[in-house]
Protein backbone atom coordinates (compact mmCIF):
# COMPACT_ATOMS: atom_id res chain seq x y z
CA UNK A 1 0.00 0.00 0.00
CA UNK A 2 2.89 2.39 0.75
CA UNK A 3 4.08 2.05 -2.83
CA UNK A 4 0.60 2.63 -4.23
CA UNK A 5 -0.03 5.87 -2.33
CA UNK A 6 2.31 8.07 -4.42
CA UNK A 7 0.74 6.67 -7.61
CA UNK A 8 -2.75 7.43 -6.32
CA UNK A 9 -1.76 10.98 -5.30
CA UNK A 10 -0.16 11.61 -8.70
CA UNK A 11 -3.39 10.58 -10.42
CA UNK A 12 -5.69 12.60 -8.19
CA UNK A 13 -3.72 15.83 -7.65
CA UNK A 14 -4.18 17.25 -11.18
CA UNK A 15 -7.90 17.38 -10.41
CA UNK A 16 -7.37 20.07 -7.82
CA UNK A 17 -3.95 21.59 -8.27
CA UNK A 18 -3.63 24.21 -10.91
CA UNK A 19 -1.57 27.35 -10.57
CA UNK A 20 -3.30 30.57 -11.47
CA UNK A 21 -1.23 32.83 -13.63
CA UNK A 22 0.31 36.06 -12.43
CA UNK A 23 -1.73 38.03 -14.92
CA UNK A 24 -5.00 36.54 -13.70
CA UNK A 25 -4.08 37.28 -10.08
CA UNK A 26 -3.12 40.83 -10.94
CA UNK A 27 -6.58 41.70 -12.26
CA UNK A 28 -8.95 39.19 -10.69
CA UNK A 29 -9.93 41.46 -7.79
CA UNK A 30 -10.91 44.36 -10.07
CA UNK A 31 -14.63 45.09 -9.84
CA UNK A 32 -14.83 46.71 -13.27
CA UNK A 33 -13.16 43.85 -15.15
CA UNK A 34 -14.17 40.32 -15.99
CA UNK A 35 -11.04 38.21 -15.81
CA UNK A 36 -10.70 34.64 -17.01
CA UNK A 37 -7.96 32.11 -17.51
CA UNK A 38 -8.26 29.26 -19.97
CA UNK A 39 -5.79 26.45 -19.46
CA UNK A 40 -4.93 24.39 -22.51
CA UNK A 41 -6.79 26.22 -25.27
CA UNK A 42 -6.52 23.77 -28.17
CA UNK A 43 -4.80 25.01 -31.33
CA UNK A 44 -4.40 21.61 -32.96
CA UNK A 45 -4.23 17.93 -31.97
CA UNK A 46 -0.88 18.31 -30.25
CA UNK A 47 -0.52 21.99 -29.31
CA UNK A 48 -2.35 23.93 -26.61
CA UNK A 49 -1.78 27.38 -25.08
CA UNK A 50 -2.85 29.10 -21.87
CA UNK A 51 -4.93 32.24 -22.33
CA UNK A 52 -5.89 35.08 -20.00
CA UNK A 53 -8.82 37.29 -20.96
CA UNK A 54 -9.66 40.74 -19.61
CA UNK A 55 -13.01 42.28 -20.44
CA UNK A 56 -13.92 45.79 -19.33
CA UNK A 57 -17.43 46.25 -17.95
CA UNK A 58 -17.72 49.85 -19.10
CA UNK A 59 -16.06 52.41 -21.31
CA UNK A 60 -14.18 54.01 -18.44
CA UNK A 61 -12.53 50.71 -17.50
CA UNK A 62 -11.77 50.05 -21.18
CA UNK A 63 -10.07 53.43 -21.60
CA UNK A 64 -7.99 52.67 -18.51
CA UNK A 65 -7.03 49.25 -19.91
CA UNK A 66 -6.11 50.82 -23.25
CA UNK A 67 -3.86 53.34 -21.51
CA UNK A 68 -2.26 50.68 -19.34
CA UNK A 69 -1.43 48.49 -22.35
CA UNK A 70 -0.50 51.25 -24.75
CA UNK A 71 -3.37 50.63 -27.17
CA UNK A 72 -3.52 53.55 -29.55
CA UNK A 73 -6.09 52.39 -32.11
CA UNK A 74 -9.71 53.38 -31.66
CA UNK A 75 -11.53 50.60 -33.51
CA UNK A 76 -11.18 47.02 -34.74
CA UNK A 77 -8.37 44.90 -33.37
CA UNK A 78 -4.83 45.60 -32.26
CA UNK A 79 -2.25 42.86 -31.82
CA UNK A 80 1.33 42.64 -30.69
CA UNK A 81 3.88 40.34 -29.11
CA UNK A 82 4.41 41.35 -25.51
CA UNK A 83 7.00 40.39 -22.94
CA UNK A 84 5.92 37.61 -20.62
CA UNK A 85 6.04 39.55 -17.35
CA UNK A 86 4.99 42.90 -18.83
CA UNK A 87 2.77 42.13 -21.82
CA UNK A 88 2.22 45.82 -22.53
CA UNK A 89 5.90 46.06 -23.51
CA UNK A 90 6.18 45.26 -27.23
CA UNK A 91 8.80 42.79 -28.32
CA UNK A 92 9.75 40.56 -31.25
CA UNK A 93 9.74 36.78 -31.50
CA UNK A 94 13.20 35.50 -30.56
CA UNK A 95 12.36 31.97 -29.41
CA UNK A 96 11.82 32.94 -25.78
CA UNK A 97 8.38 32.76 -24.14
CA UNK A 98 6.19 35.73 -25.06
CA UNK A 99 2.54 36.77 -25.03
CA UNK A 100 0.51 37.23 -28.19
CA UNK A 101 -1.77 40.05 -27.12
CA UNK A 102 -4.94 40.83 -29.06
CA UNK A 103 -7.21 43.73 -28.12
CA UNK A 104 -10.72 44.10 -29.47
CA UNK A 105 -12.50 47.45 -29.22
CA UNK A 106 -15.81 45.88 -30.17
CA UNK A 107 -15.68 43.45 -27.26
CA UNK A 108 -13.69 45.76 -24.93
CA UNK A 109 -11.52 42.69 -24.42
CA UNK A 110 -7.83 41.90 -24.36
CA UNK A 111 -6.60 38.32 -24.82
CA UNK A 112 -3.14 37.21 -23.73
CA UNK A 113 -2.01 33.97 -25.40
CA UNK A 114 1.10 32.56 -23.77
CA UNK A 115 3.59 31.21 -26.30
CA UNK A 116 6.39 29.21 -24.72
CA UNK A 117 7.97 27.75 -27.82
CA UNK A 118 8.11 27.87 -31.60
CA UNK A 119 5.56 25.06 -31.97
CA UNK A 120 2.97 27.19 -30.14
CA UNK A 121 3.96 30.30 -32.08
CA UNK A 122 3.53 28.50 -35.42
CA UNK A 123 0.36 26.69 -34.32
CA UNK A 124 -1.30 29.97 -33.34
CA UNK A 125 -0.64 31.45 -36.77
CA UNK A 126 -1.85 28.26 -38.49
CA UNK A 127 -4.97 28.29 -36.32
CA UNK A 128 -5.78 31.85 -37.36
CA UNK A 129 -5.19 31.14 -41.04
CA UNK A 130 -7.26 27.93 -41.00
CA UNK A 131 -10.16 29.49 -39.10
CA UNK A 132 -10.21 32.57 -41.30
CA UNK A 133 -10.12 30.42 -44.44
CA UNK A 134 -13.00 28.25 -43.27
CA UNK A 135 -15.00 31.35 -42.33
CA UNK A 136 -14.46 32.79 -45.83
CA UNK A 137 -15.52 29.47 -47.37
CA UNK A 138 -18.74 29.52 -45.36
CA UNK A 139 -19.57 33.03 -46.57
CA UNK A 140 -19.24 31.99 -50.24
CA UNK B 1 9.16 -25.66 11.21
CA UNK B 2 6.64 -24.02 13.52
CA UNK B 3 5.83 -21.10 11.18
CA UNK B 4 7.13 -18.44 13.61
CA UNK B 5 9.31 -16.44 11.26
CA UNK B 6 8.91 -12.85 10.23
CA UNK B 7 8.11 -11.61 6.72
CA UNK B 8 11.70 -10.75 5.83
CA UNK B 9 12.95 -14.14 6.90
CA UNK B 10 10.20 -15.80 4.94
CA UNK B 11 10.98 -13.70 1.86
CA UNK B 12 14.65 -14.67 2.02
CA UNK B 13 13.68 -18.30 2.47
CA UNK B 14 11.21 -18.05 -0.39
CA UNK B 15 13.77 -16.52 -2.75
CA UNK B 16 16.27 -19.22 -1.93
CA UNK B 17 13.64 -21.92 -2.32
CA UNK B 18 12.58 -20.52 -5.67
CA UNK B 19 16.18 -20.48 -6.82
CA UNK B 20 16.61 -24.03 -5.64
CA UNK B 21 13.33 -25.15 -7.19
CA UNK B 22 11.69 -25.88 -3.83
CA UNK B 23 9.08 -23.12 -3.87
CA UNK B 24 6.17 -25.51 -4.16
CA UNK B 25 7.38 -27.65 -1.31
CA UNK B 26 7.97 -24.60 0.87
CA UNK B 27 4.54 -23.23 0.05
CA UNK B 28 2.94 -26.51 1.02
CA UNK B 29 4.66 -26.29 4.40
CA UNK B 30 3.45 -22.70 4.95
CA UNK B 31 -0.09 -22.62 3.56
CA UNK B 32 -1.03 -19.47 5.48
CA UNK B 33 1.86 -17.54 3.92
CA UNK B 34 0.84 -18.68 0.47
CA UNK B 35 -2.71 -17.55 1.18
CA UNK B 36 -1.37 -14.24 2.44
CA UNK B 37 0.60 -13.68 -0.77
CA UNK B 38 -2.42 -14.56 -2.89
CA UNK B 39 -4.60 -12.21 -0.85
CA UNK B 40 -2.15 -9.32 -1.32
CA UNK B 41 -2.00 -9.98 -5.07
CA UNK B 42 -5.80 -10.01 -5.13
CA UNK B 43 -5.96 -6.67 -3.29
CA UNK B 44 -3.49 -5.14 -5.75
CA UNK B 45 -5.55 -6.30 -8.74
CA UNK B 46 -8.76 -5.06 -7.09
CA UNK B 47 -7.18 -1.68 -6.33
CA UNK B 48 -6.02 -1.20 -9.93
CA UNK B 49 -9.47 -2.19 -11.23
CA UNK B 50 -11.30 0.19 -8.86
CA UNK B 51 -8.88 3.07 -9.51
CA UNK B 52 -9.08 2.50 -13.26
CA UNK B 53 -12.86 2.82 -13.12
CA UNK B 54 -13.18 5.52 -10.46
CA UNK B 55 -10.62 8.06 -11.67
CA UNK B 56 -12.14 8.64 -15.14
CA UNK B 57 -15.54 8.83 -13.45
CA UNK B 58 -14.32 11.45 -10.95
CA UNK B 59 -12.88 13.53 -13.75
CA UNK B 60 -16.03 13.30 -15.85
CA UNK B 61 -19.01 12.32 -13.61
CA UNK B 62 -21.57 12.59 -16.40
CA UNK B 63 -19.33 10.45 -18.63
CA UNK B 64 -19.85 12.86 -21.50
CA UNK B 65 -17.54 12.53 -24.50
CA UNK B 66 -14.49 14.73 -23.94
CA UNK B 67 -14.46 16.92 -27.03
CA UNK B 68 -13.69 20.21 -25.30
CA UNK B 69 -11.17 22.46 -26.96
CA UNK B 70 -9.76 23.52 -23.59
CA UNK B 71 -8.63 21.75 -20.42
CA UNK B 72 -9.93 24.07 -17.74
CA UNK B 73 -11.24 27.61 -17.43
CA UNK B 74 -12.08 29.84 -14.52
CA UNK B 75 -13.29 33.39 -14.09
CA UNK B 76 -13.58 36.02 -11.36
CA UNK B 77 -17.36 36.12 -11.97
CA UNK B 78 -19.52 33.08 -11.26
CA UNK B 79 -22.24 33.88 -13.78
CA UNK B 80 -20.11 33.51 -16.92
CA UNK B 81 -19.57 30.11 -18.45
CA UNK B 82 -16.21 28.70 -19.47
CA UNK B 83 -17.52 28.28 -23.01
CA UNK B 84 -18.14 32.04 -23.24
CA UNK B 85 -14.44 32.69 -22.67
CA UNK B 86 -13.32 29.94 -25.01
CA UNK B 87 -15.54 31.39 -27.75
CA UNK B 88 -14.16 34.84 -27.01
CA UNK B 89 -10.56 33.60 -27.21
CA UNK B 90 -11.47 32.05 -30.57
CA UNK B 91 -13.23 35.21 -31.75
CA UNK B 92 -10.22 37.41 -30.99
CA UNK B 93 -7.92 35.13 -32.98
CA UNK B 94 -10.21 34.96 -35.99
CA UNK B 95 -11.39 38.54 -35.93
CA UNK B 96 -7.91 39.97 -35.81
Amino acid sequence: MRKLLPILLTLLLPLTAMSQGKLYNKYSSRQDLKVAEIAGFKLNDSVRVDVVMLQADNDEAWQQMKKEHGIKSTEGFESWLGELDTPSKRTKWNGRPVMRVIASHTHRTIGFYRLDNEAQYDALIDYQINKMSSRKDKKR
Amino acid sequence: MDGKINEEQFEALWQRAEADGYAKRLASEYPSWRAHRRRMAGFAILFVAVAGTAIPFLKNPKMEPDNKNYLMAYCNRDDISAQYWVDMADELLIGM
